[in-house]
């Protein structure tokens, strides 16, 4: 009597049946081994994009919530500009185009009506790009004692090489909360 | 009458010479600012940037973001008040009196004059209202991207420097 054979169509933990069962199987011909790691690789990877797709999305709504916040002028009661529907496309575009590795940034409204993304790691670690009406960015960065600004020019397809380096030089391996 | 135009001729002389030069008279220390400060700001002044948007800090990290800090697009300048270093509670009685009572303050970023000008930006006393400074000077460039991003730069650092002093609810 082969337990393998023994087939518990019940759900397990909340997933399909099938999915369980493979994660519990037994098996050790080569083949059934191979089929099993390769499901679970496919598995695993369609897991790791929904969830990236959906920090991304979730990303995307805070910015859009943010941007209607202060969508009026002196949101800040300091006589800001509204934050400009260009520069909340432009942070969107950016946000969807941002590599797997990269963690994702904080939204923050800016005075005149730009929208900045910030990767804040530590008080004296901060890496901040700001998306006002152009393809211009204007970034600045501060890592313990370096420190510096720049401009790159986003074409909406990909995060700019040099403001790339930086995140990942600043934020790589954090997670933002 | 000679005697009568003498002390005019003289007190004219000398508000001539206070008005010379220097552009603007001499003042004292405690003098000409209606809440008594001087109007130089010290470099060991604190300096309070009311938070009136949560956008602009995070309480979980306990962090001024670096927007807070910007200037103002109007007039480039970043409003602040000396704050005389009391309790909390009366920094926020005179944000209040200041700003209006139905302002919402969260709270406030605390620097010290010498944060400032340690960036190359200056900290000038603009009353009224009472205790009411500017920071300014911030950087200029005929590239407004890459003035921002100057601008950004000296912000982030300010925030980096910035103590967050959260007002209780």
């Amino acid at each position: 009597m082969s337990t393998a054979l023994s087939i518990d169509t019940r759900p397990f933990n909340g997933l399909p049946a099938a999915w369980a069962l493979e994660r519990q199987s037994t098996a050790i011909s080569s083949e059934a081994g191979l089929v099993r790691e390769a499901r679970l690789a496919v598995e695993d990877a369609i897991e790791h994009s929904q969830s990236l797709y959906g920090a991304k999305i979730e990303a995307i709504s805070t910015l859009w919530s943010l941007a209607d916040a202060c969508g009026q002028a002196n949101w800040d009661g300091e006589g800001a500009r509204p934050a400009a529907l260009n520069s909340v496309y432009m942070a969107e575009g950016f946000i969807r185009v941002l590599p797997e590795d990269i963690p994702l940034p904080e939204i923050t409204p800016e005075p005149d009506g730009s929208i900045g993304l910030d990767w804040f790691v530590a008080p004296r670690r901060v890496f901040s790009v700001s998306f006002g009406t152009n393809h211009r960015l204007a970034y600045a960065w501060l890592d313990g004692t370096d420190r510096g600004h720049a401009v790159a020019r986003f074409d909406g397809e990909a995060v700019p090489g040099r403001i790339l380096d930086g995140i990942r030089r600043i934020a790589g391996g954090f997670c933002a909360p | 009458m000679p005697v009568r135009q003498g002390l005019v001729s003289r007190l004219l002389d000398r508000l001539r010479g206070l008005f010379s030069a220097g552009g603007g008279p001499v003042r004292e220390p405690g003098v000409g600012l209606s809440s008594g400060l001087s109007p130089d700001v010290a470099d060991s002044e604190p300096l309070a940037r009311f938070l009136r948007s949560s956008k602009l800090f995070s309480a979980q990290k306990k962090i001024v973001k670096p927007a807070a800090f910007l200037p103002n697009p109007r007039d480039g300048k970043t409003s602040v008040f000396r704050h005389p270093g009391a309790p909390a509670a009366e920094l926020w009685a005179l944000g209040c009196r200041k700003l209006g009572e139905d302002a919402r303050i969260h709270g406030a970023g605390i620097v010290r004059a010498r944060d400032a000008r340690v960036e190359g930006l200056e900290v000038a006393a603009s009353e009224p209202p009472p205790r009411h400074a500017n920071i300014e000077g911030w950087p200029t460039d005929g590239d407004p991207e890459l003035q921002k991003a100057a601008r950004k730069e000296a912000a982030i650092a300010l925030a980096a420097r910035a103590k967050l002093l959260l007002r209780e609810p």
